[in-house]
């Protein structure tokens, strides 16, 4: 018993101690000159542009649930005219940085470690090694800078066309007072810890999800499974670690940013 | 008159936890030499390679490449030494979002500061020299097994190395492209005079390219030269795969 807890101790160090270094590296790697321009480029374009319609359409939905809900819990006490508010605030501190980042991690970051398990199994990345080019720098710095610069915008986006929604939904739909729900939104933004809670948060989630999906893929024969289903397996890990991240350090953030 | 030795390993031990995979080999590989390494599956061949390109560590030991022992070296320097190496890995290992081109212009474009039309030359002339200047343009997904390979040797040869390294590069290939394929070794050394180390298991079509062979079973190495592998070189295992292969039996023990 002493010795399977001594080797789970030693296991669960290990596997930090690679963690660690392995962000180092990513960081180290993204300082490296000469900047990945085109890279960063084409994977803006894989996190950002390429998941334009899905967040704008989850948005857009969870916008208007937000109006309905909102509407007939306020209407009870009389304060319907506090949607505007409750919609801004619910969409740009919490639904829009955390949907967003869920939404993220399954359409680029499941693609991510994919990529780079399936570099890793078919020996690109040892290439990458032996030819002296440094695969942190090369591959795992563009998608990093990617994620920092895609993740706050793609957050705001969200929060912008889900206040549309609750528009759709509690204007158009339910009657609310358009003006009261414009002066709600007005109010919410004027709060001063909304919109840098909102851009914190997605920065955070951001960083996590390109960490975590490239540490998972770039760690692929760690995996007992060889091949294929170990490059399943880590894709699988890397949408599942990162979701609980996010809900972890959404309640982290939180406390701190309130 | 002094031998300068390109690859050397000095008493070099491996496990893989429980498992023991090399028990103090040594290996020595002239300059200009080409070594074969063959052995039984699981011998630890592949790993032997990873020594040399600082992809994997052995346990103990010094693993040199021209005097400079790489075992203790940081990453930095590691890629330093790098440099002098060519590798063609199994898979060939080409990218698949770049094309031929762009596959060979690789090192060139990311270790150099040439300009894009010197980058043009240098790999129009490793893709004539490997005769796929015909498929620039072409992506790894749209290539043969063969055309892999050559590929992936024109990328090895870009940079001049002075060891390129080869890990069972005719794998998955029929046999008349694993001819073309050694011919192909055989004459880019010939030209450009590197060192070649190659891991292979295609006993014994592989000894027509090698100068000195190593036999690494029983978690030990021994070297062969050229003139005694038509007996196995007094080594039972290559001597019973020598026998299987005459009898036409090797692929059912393998």
């Amino acid at each position: 018993m002493i010795r399977a807890l001594g080797a789970t101790t030693i296991q669960t160090l290990v596997s930090h101690g690679r963690w660690g270094i392995f962000m180092v590296q990513v960081i180290l790697g993204s300082l490296r000159m000469p900047f990945k321009f085109k890279a960063c480029v084409q994977e803006i374009k894989a996190i950002g542009a390429d998941s334009l319609s899905i967040i704008v359409f989850t948005a857009l939905f969870t916008g208007m649930v937000l109006g309905l809900q909102g509407y007939t819990t306020l209407k009870q006490f009389g304060a319907d005219s506090a949607l505007g508010l409750g919609v801004t605030i619910t969409l740009f501190s919490e639904l829009g940085p955390v949907l967003a980042a869920l939404l993220l991690t399954g359409r680029a970051g499941s693609s991510m470690c994919a990529q780079i398990g399936v570099m890793r199994i078919s020996e690109q990345i040892d290439a990458l090694e032996t030819m002296g080019i440094d695969p942190f720098h090369y591959i795992i710095s563009p998608k990093l800078i990617a994620g920092i610069i895609s993740f706050p915008i793609l957050t705001f986006l969200f929060s912008l066309v889900g206040i549309f929604g609750g528009y759709v939904a509690g204007v158009m739909l339910l009657g609310v007072n358009s003006g009261e729900y414009y002066s709600g939104i007005v109010r919410a933004l004027n709060n001063e810890t909304i919109i840098p809670m909102c851009f914190f948060k997605s920065l955070v989630f951001g960083i996590l999800m390109v960490m975590i999906c490239t540490f998972q893929g770039y760690m692929v024969y760690m995996q007992k499974a060889k091949g294929a289903i170990g490059v399943s397996k880590s894709t699988t890990s890397a949408v599942v670690f990162t979701s609980v991240n996010v809900l972890l350090w959404d309640y982290l953030l939180t406390s701190v940013l309130i | 008159m002094s031998v300068t030795i390109a690859l050397e390993l000095i008493d070099i031990y491996k496990s893989f936890g429980a498992q023991k995979v090399h028990q103090g080999i040594n290996l020595k590989i002239e300059k200009g030499r080409s070594a074969i390494v063959v052995g039984q599956s699981g011998a630890g061949k592949s790993v032997m390679l990873k020594y040399f390109t600082g992809l994997m560590k052995p346990d103990s030991g010094s693993v040199k490449v021209f005097d400079a022992d790489i075992s203790k070296m940081s990453r930095k320097e590691l890629f330093a030494v790098r440099s002098r190496l060519g590798v063609l890995f199994q898979s060939a290992a080409l990218f698949d979002s770049l094309t031929t081109f762009e596959n060979v212009a690789l090192p060139l474009r990311e270790k150099t500061k040439m300009t894009e039309s010197q980058i043009r030359a240098s790999v129009l002339e490793k893709l004539d020299l490997v005769g796929m200047v015909d498929a620039i343009d072409k992506y790894p997904a749209n290539l043969s097994g063969g055309m892999q390979k050559r590929v992936g040797l024109a990328r090895a040869l870009q940079r001049d190395p002075d060891i390129v390294l080869f890990d069972e590069p005719t794998t998955g290939l029929d046999p008349e492209t694993t001819h073309t394929i050694y011919d192909l070794f055989a004459e880019t050394q010939k030209k450009l005079g590197y060192t070649s180390l190659i891991v292979s298991h295609d006993i014994p079509k592989v000894f027509r390219i090698a100068d000195v062979v190593a036999v690494l079973s029983n978690k030990e190495i021994q070297l062969c030269e050229k003139h005694c592998l038509g007996e196995g070189c007094g080594n039972p295992w290559l001597t019973k795969m020598l026998k299987l292969e005459k009898a036409g039996l090797k692929g059912t023990l393998l």
